[in-house]
């Protein structure tokens, strides 16, 4: 099995950059002893890394895993390569990566429980969570919410907005029948971001270090979105291609906004 | 009347919320919520062009999106989507009675 995280650092920079040494206290120091010994420890550390990502996700689950569920691992990853100074990988990416792949862990396990349950049965358990957090939070006080209820929230919201947007596709999903549930549900998960971004305002390490909640919630969408390529949801490569689009929202927005047929 | 002022993804989220009564939540909730349903009006739109994009020209579009400006984007689809008014029109009226249930 390859080494993820590996491929992902040389996908972003090709093998140019293991071949650099980081500048030392000293100075910047290229020497080929040095570079043969520094390029050994940091592909140790990348080593160390994916053994630890296998630790938490399982050998056997990943062989088992789609290609496109690998694919958004591979990009996670990437995140957490590219998120970091410098192009090297040490102890503090070391720490930040496992911290965000025992969030693929729970996320993964997570999806799984959640997978054959009603939306309406989450969106009532997201509402609960909600409603406590709305009730304890008194002015300008934030209810302790603890890091793990807080990636189960998370995690939830995540499932949920990945449900609504399928639902679309799948235009006979019993579980919004009606635009009543299409608003309910927009007003929770509105709810539930204002909440969790607060929270992380007050609680910088339940996020991945360097991490905005909004960052981090998008990696927990990425994983909710695993393996949907069903109904008739738009095909692999195009999923591909709209994210792109969505990356360039100024082309399409003003496309609308000059739209010139009543709508 | 034709809508064509510079705003009118704003404005079509900002009346599909009023529509629904939920202008008078909480003003982060409202902000959040305008923020989402045009992230959701954005996605339906880009995948109904994406759709009545000729096959051929898929992959060149892909380029495009790599390496253009915003008006080389937007030119390439209106030269080569016919009707991409009623497209677009007809998405926004879709999403809005999927959502005001008319």
């Amino acid at each position: 099995m390859e080494n993820i995280f590996l491929k992902s650092l040389e996908r972003k920079t090709g093998n140019a950059a293991l071949d650099r040494v980081p500048a030392s206290e000293e100075g910047d120091h290229r020497g080929a002893d040095i570079f043969d010994g520094r390029f050994a420890d940091h592909k140790a550390v990348l080593a160390k890394l994916d053994a630890e990502l296998e630790a938490r996700i399982g050998y056997s689950k990943r062989s088992a895993l789609a290609e496109s569920q690998r694919d958004v691992i591979s990009r996670v990853a990437e995140k957490i390569i590219s998120s970091e100074a410098g192009n090297f990988v040490d102890e503090t990416v070391l720490a930040s990566a496992v911290e965000l792949s025992h969030f693929i862990k729970v996320s993964l396990s997570l999806n799984e429980e959640m997978e054959h349950r009603e939306t309406a049965d989450l969106a009532g358990e997201l509402e609960s969570v909600l409603g406590n957090f709305w009730d304890s939070k008194g002015e300008g006080e934030m209810s302790d919410m603890g890091k793990e209820k807080f990636i189960d929230a998370a995690a939830l919201l995540a499932e949920i907005e990945s449900r609504l947007e399928r639902s679309y596709y799948q235009k006979n999903d019993p579980a919004f029948p009606v635009s009543e549930e299409y608003s309910h549900t927009d007003v929770l998960l509105a709810q539930g971001k204002v909440a969790l971004r607060k929270i992380v305002k007050d609680n910088q390490d339940f996020v991945p270090k360097g991490k905005s909640f909004d960052e981090f919630f998008e990696c927990l969408r990425g994983i909710a979105d695993l393996g949907f390529d069903g109904g008739n949801g738009p095909a692999r490569k195009n999923k591909l291609i709209l994210k792109k689009m969505r990356h360039n929202p100024l082309a399409f927005r003003k496309l609308v906004n000059m739209t010139s047929v009543v709508v | 009347m034709p809508q064509n002022n510079s705003n009118s993804l704003n404005e079509f989220v900002k009346d599909l919320i009023r529509s629904r009564g939920l202008d008078n939540l909480d003003y982060e909730i409202v902000v959040q919520l305008k923020a989402d349903l045009r992230d959701r009006v954005e996605s339906r739109v880009n995948a109904a062009i994406l759709a009545n994009l000729p096959p051929e020209k898929v992959e060149y579009f892909e380029k495009l999106l790599d390496q253009s400006s915003t008006e080389e984007v937007q030119s390439f689809c209106r030269r080569n989507i016919y009707g991409l008014d009623e497209i677009i029109a007809n998405e926004l009226a879709k999403f809005r009675a999927t959502y005001l249930n008319v």
